[in-house]
């Protein structure tokens, strides 16, 4: 399998001076279900955040299906972050907006300004839309406003949203952190799903180890901004769990 | 003097005051009275309404008390009675909430387009960015500074006394000041939403109307409501320096001394405010609440 992302010695230095990320290198291939662990700062989103420029690295190289993202400006910046779709712990969906339209903007990227503005009378878009909808099982929610959807209900509407992108890889930044364990595991599923089906490369960052050995296919672990741990879940001994979460660290399970 | 007349003309249940019968001003005629003199008294008598005793003190000395007849008048009954003042007036208090309503249609475009310049979180942090954050905050802190009474002195020199520069004041104060409210709705709001639309590949005016503006449009129309509320009491004060509408009324009355007519319209415009701030508040906490 070829390398979907390439990442070389990638730094983040925010303007208060925290060096977030000290030379990042990896290379993910394509159909990995990466699951990001580390602290608590220890820069997991500040790395996903900046594989698709949300934030600006300070140095390095990024390449994501043989682009180079640092140096994309504009229209290019657009055409790359469109095959990247995002997931976030608060879901991110826009509140007072119906779950369909929240699917429909994961389109914009493809559609000029007026195309955007007038979703509702495409119908092949709409009709995509609402087969996203079906896929995480909320079709018949799609006129429901996303404020009035439960935790896990939104998660998955994000998700058909990032699948409204047809993307290539999906950034899952502490997707299940605000829900409970089971509705975590049933939005896990999803993502597993779309990894499986749909071959689309996962980087997903979690707090549990759990989530980590039943849906990951490699784990990578941030400690202070540098990589200590490249392995299978499997591989995550005692000893390489108080590396990653320091020696006081006890392993908690959920399931 | 003047707020004594104000407040009689407000408070007053009655008032005695003076008039003169048409017989008693043709006889005035005839005697050596100074012509201003007469021209006030004949004023009072066309009116065919009583004025306060203050005023004619002066005038009772040199004519004599025999020519005027003393009487009491309930004041806003009689106002009320007298029609035409009454439409007068409404139709002038139509004026000035079509003033303020105008005012405030006018501006919402203005500011609209001009807050999310003026907002800080949208604005990028280059050079350029920064100065068009920063040129459209500080002049709209400038022209919000100034009084919209001092607006409407200037517009009435440039495009003279009258409605319109009433209008254009409420227009410049309006703009600067709902710029300001709504640039700061604007770097309130959530920016997850704003990532996450960011990052399906969105243009920036894509992420503008996809992710701001939908989280503002409720806060907007709060605040634009209550806007035109304070425009409406901005222009019955406007129309205080040719500005038009019932200001404008106000103004002559007083300085017609006819307080009777300055207590009604005193009496209307509390009444128009009053109810347009309770309307306010209501709509704005529904808007808000929603
Ligand atoms: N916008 C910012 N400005 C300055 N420093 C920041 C910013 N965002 C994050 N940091 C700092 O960068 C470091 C890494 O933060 P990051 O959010 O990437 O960690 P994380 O691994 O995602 O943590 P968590 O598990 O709490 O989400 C932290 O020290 C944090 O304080
Ligand atoms: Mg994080």
């Amino acid at each position: 399998m070829k390398n979907i992302i390439k990442l070389t010695d990638l730094h983040k230095i925010y303007e208060g001076g925290t060096h977030a990320l000290k030379g990042v290198n990896l290379e993910v291939k394509e159909g990995e279900f990466l699951i990001l662990l580390g602290l608590s700062g220890s820069g997991k989103s500040t790395l996903l955040r900046c594989m698709n420029r949300l934030i600006e690295p300070t140095s390095g190289k990024i390449e994501i299906d043989d682009e180079n993202v640092i140096t994309a400006k504009g229209k290019r910046l657009r055409k790359i972050r469109r095959h990247i779709g995002m997931i976030f712990q608060q879901f991110n969906l826009i509140k007072n907006m119906s779950a369909l339209t929240n699917v429909l903007s994961g389109k914009l990227g493809y559609v000029t300004l007026w195309h955007a503005i007038t979703f509702s009378m495409h119908k092949n878009d709409v009709a995509l839309a609402l087969k996203n909808l079906q896929r995480v099982g909320l079709e018949q929610f799609a006129k429901n406003k996303a404020r009035n959807l439960s935790g896990g209900q939104q998660q998955r509407v994000a998700i058909a949203r990032a699948l409204m992108q047809n993307p290539r890889v999906i950034f899952a930044d502490e997707p299940v952190a605000s829900l409970d364990p089971a509705t975590a595991d049933s939005v896990m599923k999803y993502l597993g799903e779309l990894n499986k089906n749909d071959n689309i490369t996962i980087l997903c960052s979690l707090h549990f180890l759990s989530l980590a050995r039943k849906y990951g296919t490699r784990v990578v672990a941030l400690k202070d901004g540098n990589i200590v741990f490249d392995g299978t879940p499997k591989e995550i001994d005692n000893k390489k769990f108080k590396d990653i979460y320091g020696e006081d660290a006890e392993e908690v399970e959920i399931r | 003097m003047w707020l004594g007349g104000i407040a009689s003309g407000i408070f007053d249940p009655s008032v005695t005051g003076y008039s003169l019968s048409a017989e008693s001003i043709n006889e005035l005629e005839k005697e050596d009275i100074p012509p201003d003199v007469l021209n006030t008294l004949k004023g009072i008598q066309n009116r065919k309404y009583s004025t306060r005793k203050v005023f004619l003190q002066d005038i009772e000395k040199r004519i004599g008390k025999d020519y005027l007849r003393e009487y009491k008048t309930p004041i806003l009954r009689s106002a009320i009675r007298n029609n035409d003042l009454l439409n007068i007036a409404l139709s002038a208090l139509a004026e000035t909430i079509f003033l303020a309503l105008l005012a405030t249609v006018f501006a919402i475009p203005f500011a609209f387009v001009l807050s999310f310049f003026a907002a800080r979180n949208l604005m990028p942090r280059t050079w350029l960015g920064n100065i068009v954050y920063l040129v459209i905050r500080t002049i709209a802190t400038i022209f919000r500074s100034i009084e919209a009474i001092v607006w409407a002195i200037i517009f009435s020199v440039w495009v003279g006394i009258g409605p319109f520069a009433g209008m254009l004041a409420l227009m410049i104060h309006s703009i600067a000041a709902l710029t300001k409210l709504y640039s700061e709705q604007i770097e309130n709001i959530d920016t997850g939403p704003v990532e996450a639309i960011k990052a399906t590949g969105a243009s920036t005016l894509q992420t503008w109307i996809y992710a701001v503006i939908p989280q503002i449009v409720s806060p907007f129309l709060a605040f634009t409501i209550y806007r035109w509320d304070i425009n409406v009491r901005m222009a019955t004060i406007v129309g205080f320096v040719g500005g038009g509408g019932i200001g404008l009324l106000l103004l002559q009355q007083q300085q017609l001394l006819r307080w009777h007519n300055v207590g009604l319209l005193i009496w209307l415009i509390a009444f128009v405010v009053w109810v347009m701030d309770m309307t306010s508040a209501k709509v704005r906490e529904k808007l808000v609440g929603m």
